[in-house]
């Protein structure tokens, strides 16, 4: 199933206009019932018009020709409000396309807005936004996840049929989980960060939301690949998918440890049931000795790349400024003005980790542990294919439970850190739902460039539960 | 080591205040405690640089491009003179 194909059939049938399609997710969007947009494009229709020609020419061309894309308010868009949830970029306006916007914009996208997210990325339940949390939108009490909360929602709730987001901790798969649909965080280097407002260079990627597995698979061919512009992105290995059924997958034995909620474990245990009756995979657990160790891991260096790409925000070349005596005091009142508390506490934990006599104690055995993350891993896909675990030890939590208590709140990655601590691949998909009517998803973690793998894997497993 | 103390020292080189800097040093403590459980890690013969090994980084060729539209870089700026940003002085006057 696929709906990018259903609009764009439709388009060439005759039977839609891609004006018609946008409005339908646009007024949507517009009643931003869950806050999960910062800012709308209503220049959008503009494109639109033009699309609605090209049909009626039957010049329908490009991959995603009239479908209706949000992107996180972290990417920028040339000429539309770029705030990362902040009010130090309140005002900003993107001077450019980044790398993946030029690409989707080639293949003929609309954009419907900028989503909401946890300021600059940082958080887990899209609750510290300068405009506002986010709801779920299965639960209005509940929090949507973080940090690409407002671009969980938006397909969830049929604002835009596929969402651009970030993953330098979680902060897609997360909010994928706890919305029921599909989010990837690719390999590392897989997709060009060039234009996304950088949180932890070394932890960060962009990744797609959708639906349906189909159409996660359709964007992410758009959007792979090598960019001169970040050199950290690489050209995107020319792989054949072959999978021989059954599987080999290894399944994290802390998946079922008594700090993940009884009905994740439940749920859990009847999907690997089910991989193995429908001979899609054989499964047995493996362990890994560092696991339990990502979070500081994480958090140690995800602070310090933040607290040196954050020092840009000074008051003088854009943003908020807040005047002060001299230099260094407007420094201050821009800066402690400017940011919000959980931003500012990441400063000053990235600050302290970094300075000198601290440095050797946490930094640099942080980066240790980090290879030692990736050591395990690997020893792991010497026997597995792919890992699987699930995305969050609890459901969708309540709005504030965890907001005043930043290890707890820490403590949600739990399962999505170490992926992104070793550049590898990993995808969250919707498996079913809870007592309460909560989505409940899981995440298959793949080796270096898998992400074929897991679209072949996911478009079987669809249609088996269909 | 007096945390309060280094709380106020990594502040100033953030420039970032903190309003209650007891009780965010109190917060900070317990975070940093949970920090210290990597040292429970054996980490010995570890490289800190092996999780980049399977990057290869290529530069682009070094060449100039020109970039004409001066306005691009100043239209974000909260104060500006002419093809200036303007800031406070760096150094005090007498």
């Amino acid at each position: 199933m696929s709906l990018i194909r259903k609009i764009i059939s439709n388009y060439k049938e005759g039977n839609n206009f891609p004006s018609e399609v946008l409005n339908n997710f646009f007024s949507k969007a517009k009643e931003n019932k869950f806050n999960s947009f910062i800012t709308l494009n209503e220049k959008v229709f503009d494109d639109a018009d033009i699309l609605d020609r090209k049909v009626r020419e039957k010049k329908i061309e490009g991959r995603l020709f009239g479908i209706p894309i949000s992107v996180k308010d972290n990417i920028l868009v040339k000429n539309l409000r770029t705030t990362c949830a902040s009010k130090i970029l309140e005002n900003y306006i993107a001077p450019y396309d980044a790398t993946v916007i030029e690409r989707i914009k080639r293949e003929g996208a609309l954009i419907v807005g900028k989503t909401n997210l946890d300021e600059f990325a940082m958080g887990s339940s899209n609750e510290y936004s300068y405009f506002g949390p986010a709801f779920n939108p299965f639960d209005k009490e509940r929090v949507p996840g973080g940090s690409s909360g407002g671009s969980a929602i938006s397909v969830a709730n049929d604002e835009a049929v596929l969402s651009l987001g970030s993953d330098t901790g979680g902060s897609v798969r997360l909010p994928a989980s706890f919305c029921g649909v599909y989010g990837l965080k690719p390999t590392y280097g897989a997709v060009s960060r060039y234009g996304l407002i950088a949180f932890a260079s070394s932890l960060d990627q962009i990744g797609p939301f959708s639906k349906y597995v189909e159409d996660l698979e359709i964007i992410f061919d758009v959007i792979k690949g090598k960019d001169e512009k970040d050199n950290t992105s690489v050209k995107y290995p020319d792989l054949k998918v072959e999978i021989g059924y059954p599987l080999k997958i290894g399944v994290l034995k802390e998946s079922f440890s008594d700090k993940v909620e009884d009905e994740i474990k439940e749920k859990l245990d009847e999907f690997i049931l089910f991989l193995e009756k429908e001979n899609v995979a054989k499964i047995k657990e493996f362990e890994m000795e560092s696991f339990e160790y990502a979070i500081a891991v994480y958090y140690i260096i995800a602070c310090a790349e933040a607290s040196s790409n954050l020092a840009r925000y000074d008051g003088i070349l854009y943003g908020f400024k807040k005047k002060g005596e001299n230099l260094l005091s407007m420094y201050e009142n821009t800066r402690t003005h400017g940011f919000g508390e959980e931003v500012k506490r990441r400063i000053l934990f990235g600050t302290f980790v970094l300075k000198s006599g601290y440095y050797e104690e946490y930094y640099l055995k942080a980066q240790k542990a980090r290879t030692k993350i990736l050591r395990e891993f690997l020893k792991n896909f010497e026997k597995f294919d792919l890992l699987l675990m699930p995305v969050s030890p609890t459901l969708p939590f309540k709005i504030k439970e965890k907001v005043e208590d930043p290890l707890k709140m820490y403590l949600s990655d739990i399962f999505t850190v170490s992926v992104n601590l070793a550049g590898l691949p990993a995808i969250a998909f919707p498996y079913t739902f809870s007592k309460n009517n909560l989505p409940i998803g899981f995440q298959f973690i793949g080796k270096f460039f898998d992400e074929y793998l897991f679209f072949s894997l996911l478009k079987k497993i669809e249609s088996l539960l269909n | 080591m007096d945390l309060e103390k280094e709380v106020r020292r990594i502040s100033e080189l953030a420039r970032i205040k903190v309003g209650d800097y007891e009780n965010f040093s109190k917060n900070f403590l317990k975070i940093l405690d949970f920090f210290k459980k990597i040292d429970e890690l054996n980490l010995e013969n570890e490289s800190p640089f092996f999780y980049l090994e399977h990057l290869r980084t290529e530069l682009r060729k070094d060449e100039v491009k020109e970039f004409t539209d001066v306005n691009l870089l100043f239209f974000n700026s909260p104060e500006k003179k002419g093809n200036f940003f303007v800031a406070e002085a760096p150094i005090e006057s007498d």
